[in-house]
């Protein structure tokens, strides 16, 4: 907000500048107010012709007094009632009648405040009578000036007094110009022009300053934007010398090619400078594209202006300068635009350029507007405008450089910002996460836990299901077994008490033969009685069941020993401990178990290998072992007839090398078992019988304690064909 | 003397039986389940016991296989061990009458074999004397019949007399023929 009371402050300053100077400089303006102009085109005069009229009118006429031309010149003179007249951008010549007020002459000087004049004719007359002429034309050097270094030609009035007194003059320039004609006392003008070079090594002196800085600034920084203001610099500094007509000092005549063209040079550089400089310092190519093709495109009319400066044609050249200018109010909107995209130090370029183009602008209306005034004020108030323009350019650039800074500050203070942003995110993440892992982690433990106690519920149930596997071959084992005893304890007791019987019958014919012995005499008799009684026994029946009964409780008490060792060594299926035990002495005691029940059902072949070595094993778990194989095999069979169902059971020493293996062979003729069965044998709970007939686990039991004993396992099996299950212990 | 058969694969068993017992039965031994069967045509048996374990046939079997033509005899089962599978069989397809198991009690044996002794001769004599029954009860019928007969053609001392007496003859030859049926006189 600030640059807008600062413009407006300004504008405010110029305004008031008007007017107050308007009449504190009052006095010195003498001739202005007074001066009645008539403007005379120059119809019908060529150039060389007016010039060679001139000359000669020079040679010949001044002392003959003719003034011929003046006067008819001054025949078609038309009122120019304007106090400020303009010379028109045209070619040729241009003329003038200026009446002078009457006063005292010696001490007046007549200045035409233009440097814009390339040729210039002036004639003083009084009534018809031409006083003297003065041509200025040539070397600006040697122009009717005063004692300034400003080249705004001045002229003595002539000595003599006249009522009558007036001024015929004519004018030739390249350009367009406001010609103010004064008429002043001779040491007013001198001060004033005094004044104005004063002013103007001000200008100067700034300007270099300002250029040196700038150059220190870019020669320390090489920012080529400082370059670019540097060049700017320049054009502004040169346009403002060579408009108030200092360019001479540089060795410039006005009459010469580059002289006459000085000022369009120094015009079309200044305009390239600032278009580029504020194409740079407000980077449109970034912040505004479009407006910076449009700045572009502007500058393409320096083309055809610079064509027709080169062509001679300076007027058409002056006009197509002066277009960009106009154009250059653009950079107020490109200002704004960029200053909305975050450019803060446009609005130092936003002020500076308000500040100059009011500047030009009071400047260009004053010819058009009577009451902007022809003042010392209005006549500085470009320069002014171009040292504040300049200088709040160069803090611009200073401001920029701040920027800078401020920006790579607030991108470091960003970016710390960010990065803090970022440690706190990470932080408050890291926790996030660290509460995240340590939710995991109890869900993990409390899974874990679950899993643990599924797996000790899974571990327990299967134990049981080993103990119920294990009970169910302890049942067998005492189903067989009671069988197995009940028959020969029958059969035992049962027969001791009829031996007893045929014994006491024995007993009684012993007795009877006892009493033959001792009673001598009748023997005959008693010989018969005998005989009676025996044959009423029937002795030789009873012998032969007495025989029979003996056999029967000999091989009785055999077979009870046999269950009864045969139950000592499979009773050991409850302990664990490895010992070496014969694996014959195991079949044999699993077969006295299961012979019961299998002989009913399958024909047994058994073909132990006598020459078997004992074998570090936990026979109680082998027993299980044989017993669940040679059961499962029997199984197999039970679709076919009893009488051809055949299991056998083999075993055999194998030495491989320095190996040897103790082979158990169980074998069957049975079902036989597809592939698709013998993959899963193994796992727990798989069964191929009826549903309560096995709990699934036999197998999978066999395979682990097999494996606790190294044993290998080999099962050749087709469907239909039976199985062979070999088991290999190493010796 | 009781005709007593006993089955079983064990000579031994078969040996003991016969000692303990050939005093007070006639006992019939075999391991083979034809001999035992022949056995029985050949001798009235009374007693038939069997063991429930053998290899060739058990015992629940046998006692199936006689009962076609050996209905009459009473069967007891003789196991080693108490099979609740093999009981149930005994009871529902063998018609067993006891079920014993090794070893057995001389003396209870004794007991039952002469208890179903008595079961089997009570059985015959009830068959006999339904038989002799169901042949008297026959021979009224016929003799009821043939007074029937007489009663049409003989004259009466009234016609409703004659009537009576057909239709009580009619309910009770009817009632002879079908015994289930309710005995009423008109």
């Amino acid at each position: 907000m600030r640059w807008r009371i600062w413009a407006f402050g300004w504008i405010a300053w110029v305004l008031t500048g008007c007017a107050a100077f308007d009449e504190y400089e009052d006095p010195v303006y003498l001739g202005r107010a007074m001066s009645r102009l008539s403007y005379v085109p120059a119809e019908g005069f060529r150039e060389g012709d007016v010039l060679d009229s001139l000359l000669r009118i020079k040679e010949a006429r001044l002392q003959s007094g003719s003034v011929d031309l003046p006067l008819l010149l001054e025949a078609n003179r038309d009122p120019y009632d304007r106090e400020v007249p303009s010379l028109p951008n045209q070619e040729g010549w241009h003329w003038l009648t200026v009446t002078i007020p009457a006063s005292n002459p010696e001490l007046h000087m007549m200045e035409v405040s233009s440097s814009s004049i390339d040729s210039m004719v002036v004639w003083m007359m009084c009534g018809d009578r031409v006083l003297h002429q003065t041509t200025a034309h040539g070397s600006s050097r040697h122009w009717p000036r005063g004692k300034g270094f400003g080249n705004f030609p001045a002229f003595d009035l002539p000595e003599e007094p006249c009522d009558d007194l007036r001024a015929i003059v004519g004018m030739k320039s390249g350009r367009g110009t406001p010609i103010p004609i004064r008429v002043h006392e001779r040491s007013l003008l001198e001060v004033w022009q005094i004044r104005r070079d004063s002013f103007f090594m001000f200008y100067l002196g700034i300007m270099v300053v300002m250029l040196l800085y700038n150059a220190f600034l870019f020669f320390t920084l090489e920012d080529r934007t400082y370059l670019l203001y540097i060049l700017f610099l320049v054009g502004v500094a040169g346009s403002q010398f060579a408009l108030n007509g200092y360019s001479w000092m540089l060795g410039l005549n006005s009459h010469t090619w580059l002289g006459s063209r000085f000022v369009h040079f120094v015009g079309m550089y200044s305009g390239i400078t600032t278009f580029l400089f504020i194409q740079r310092f407000l980077d449109l190519k970034r912040l505004a594209p479009g407006y910076y093709k449009t700045l572009n495109i502007i500058l393409l009319c320096y083309v055809p202006a610079m064509l027709f400066l080169l062509w001679g044609k300076l007027n058409v050249a002056f006009d197509l300068i002066n277009m960009p200018a106009m154009f250059s109010v653009l950079v107020l909107p490109a200002a704004r635009h960029t200053m909305k995209r975050g450019h803060k130090s446009a609005r130092f370029l936003l002020v500076a350029f308000s500040v100059f183009l009011v500047a030009v602008t009071v400047f260009a209306l004053r010819e058009f507007i009577p009451a902007i005034p022809h003042n010392w004020f209005t006549d500085f108030l470009m320069p002014i405008g171009s040292i504040v323009e300049v200088v709040l350019l160069s803090l611009a650039l200073g401001d920029r450089i701040n920027q800078f800074k401020r920006e790579s500050e607030e991108a470091r203070e960003e970016q710390l910002r960010i990065s803090r942003l970022n440690e706190q995110i990470m932080q408050e993440q890291n926790a996030a996460l660290e509460q995240r892992v340590q939710e995991r982690t109890e869900r993990l433990q409390e899974q874990n836990n679950t899993l643990e106690s599924t797996l000790a519920e899974l571990r327990m149930a299967q134990n049981q299901l080993v103990q119920s596997e294990k009970l169910a071959s302890i049942g067998q084992l005492t189903a067989g077994i009671a069988h197995e005893l009940n028959n020969p304890i029958n059969f035992v007791s049962s027969s001791a008490q009829s031996l007893r019987r045929d014994f006491e019958d024995v007993a009684s014919i012993l007795q009877e033969v006892e009493r033959l012995d001792s009673e001598g005499e009748q023997l005959d008799e008693a010989v018969r009685e005998l005989h009676a009684l025996v044959k009423r026994l029937d002795l030789e029946f009873t012998m032969k069941e007495i025989e029979e009964l003996l056999t029967g409780i000999e091989d009785g008490a055999i077979r009870t020993s046999e269950i009864v060792k045969g139950l000592r060594i499979f009773s050991r299926m409850d302990g664990d401990a490895i010992t070496r035990a014969d694996i014959n002495e195991l079949l044999e005691s699993t077969l006295v178990i299961l012979r019961s029940s299998l002989k009913e059902e399958v024909q047994l072949h058994v073909d132990l290998a006598p020459n078997l070595e004992t074998i570090e094993c936990q026979p109680g778990k082998l027993n299980q072992v044989f017993m669940n194989l040679i059961t499962n095999a029997a199984q197999a069979t039970k679709d076919q007839e009893p009488q051809d169902r055949q299991v056998r059971v083999r075993t055999r020493m194998v030495l491989e090398g320095d190996n040897s293996w103790v082979q158990v062979a169980i074998t069957d003729n049975g079902t036989g078992m597809s592939k698709e069965v013998l993959d899963h044998i193994f796992d727990p709970f798989y069964t191929t019988k009826d549903v309560g007939e096995g709990t699934g686990l036999g197998l999978s039991i066999v395979k682990g304690i097999l494996d606790d004993h190294h044993a290998v396992l080999h099962i050749d099996t087709q469907p239909g064909e039976g199985s062979t299950f070999l088991i290999s212990f190493p010796a | 003397m009781i005709h007593v058969l006993y089955l079983d694969d064990e000579e031994h068993n078969l040996t003991a039986f016969r000692a303990a017992f050939r005093r007070h039965f006639e006992v019939h031994v075999t391991t083979d389940s034809a001999v035992a069967e022949r056995l029985l045509d050949e001798h009235p048996i009374e007693v038939v016991i069997s063991d429930q374990k053998m290899p060739e046939i058990c015992g629940v079997e046998f006692f199936e296989m006689i009962m076609a033509n050996h209905p009459d005899p009473v069967r007891m089962l003789l196991t080693g061990h108490a099979d609740i599978d093999a009981v149930i069989d005994a009871i529902n397809k063998g018609r067993i009458y006891k079920y014993i198991s090794k070893p057995w009690n001389e003396a209870e044996l004794k007991r039952l074999v002469e208890e179903a002794s008595e079961i089997y001769r009570a059985r015959k004599r009830s068959q006999q004397v339904s038989a002799a029954y169901g042949k008297n009860l026959m021979s009224i019928r016929e003799a009821l019949i043939l007074m029937r007969a007489e009663c049409v053609e003989e004259p009466l001392p009234t016609q409703e007399t004659r009537l009576r007496w057909i239709s009580a003859l009619d309910a009770t030859i009817q009632w002879i023929e079908n015994p289930d049926s309710e005995f009423h006189l008109p």
